[in-house]
């Protein structure tokens, strides 16, 4: 399956927008788990775990699900292939990797989020709490990978993609005893 | 825009034309990483393995601590009435 030019740039567009949405979404909740770090006040921690609540909800888990989506369409829709070059395997494993850490990360982020929510939560309870620092980081790291991978398409091809182009060379190959 | 067609097009792609490339290291670093990930998130989500910020050296309240080791979103209500139960045992506790 190969997509037209003009659908491979408007999914191209759109898998662009996805990707760097995801990266700023993350960027604006390493600022609010940075600040659970920090922080001390209970107004303060209350705040930043409500805010990482609906980032993680509503932003970056419906951004991390149509970034993969768009990521494979593209792949698939186009001369690159999902399976033919190295870049593309390792972008969309990492890719599913971060989406499926998100997936249980955001159970407790959300746990979080509730006990924030309620006002009888001491601040005690809210500083006991602590935040989900190494995830996003790591999310963040894998993100950034993923996107200079994608920018600089290391020229390795996959078994597979070898063999799509030297048919007659993985004839031979196989032919050998 | 030369970046969007393939690399064998652009001619940078420089392979042993006479059998399939070798996996480089970066590919299999990125792999291991990416399978452990994947696995440790797969385990975590489907068997229930305990996940949360006790394993990051955070020290929880008795009736949190209770809530995010089950690996389950907590209600206010618990919260509320797990918060009522510490009051109650340290209250006893401090009579004691």
């Amino acid at each position: 399956m190969t997509l037209s030019p003009r659908t491979r740039k408007l999914v191209l567009s759109l898998h662009i927008a996805l990707s760097v949405g995801w990266i700023g979404a993350i960027a604006a909740y390493l600022a609010l788990d940075v600040t659970v770090w920090r922080s001390q006040d209970a107004g303060v921690l209350r705040a930043a775990y409500l805010g990482m609540g609906i980032i993680a909800g509503w932003v970056i888990v419906p951004l991390a699900l149509a970034a993969l989506m768009t990521g494979i369409l593209v792949s698939v829709g186009t001369k690159w292939g999902l399976f033919r070059h190295w870049w593309v395997v390792i972008s969309m494993v990492l890719t599913l990797a971060a989406t499926l850490v998100l997936f249980a990360e955001v159970r407790t982020i959300d746990a979080y989020a509730r006990i924030a929510a309620d006002p009888s939560a001491s601040a005690d309870h809210l500083r006991a709490l602590g935040g989900t620092l190494p995830h996003s980081i790591g999310g963040m790291v894998v993100l950034l990978v993923v996107l200079v991978l994608n920018v600089f398409k290391p020229p390795a091809l996959t078994p597979y993609g070898w063999r799509k182009l030297n048919p007659a060379g993985s004839r031979s190959t196989a032919a050998r005893p | 825009m030369t970046e969007n067609r393939p690399t064998e097009e652009r001619g940078e792609l420089r392979q042993d034309r006479r059998g399939p490339p070798r996996t480089p290291l970066w590919v299999k670093i990125l792999g291991v990483i990416a399978l452990v990930g994947i696995i440790l998130a797969t385990a975590t989500l489907v068997l229930g393995i305990k996940h949360g910020p006790g394993l990051h050296g955070a020290s929880l309240g008795v009736g949190v601590r209770r809530s995010i080791d089950d690996g389950r979103m907590v209600t206010a209500a618990a919260h509320v009435v797990a918060q009522r139960a510490d009051r109650v045992v340290n209250g006893a506790a401090a009579q004691a």
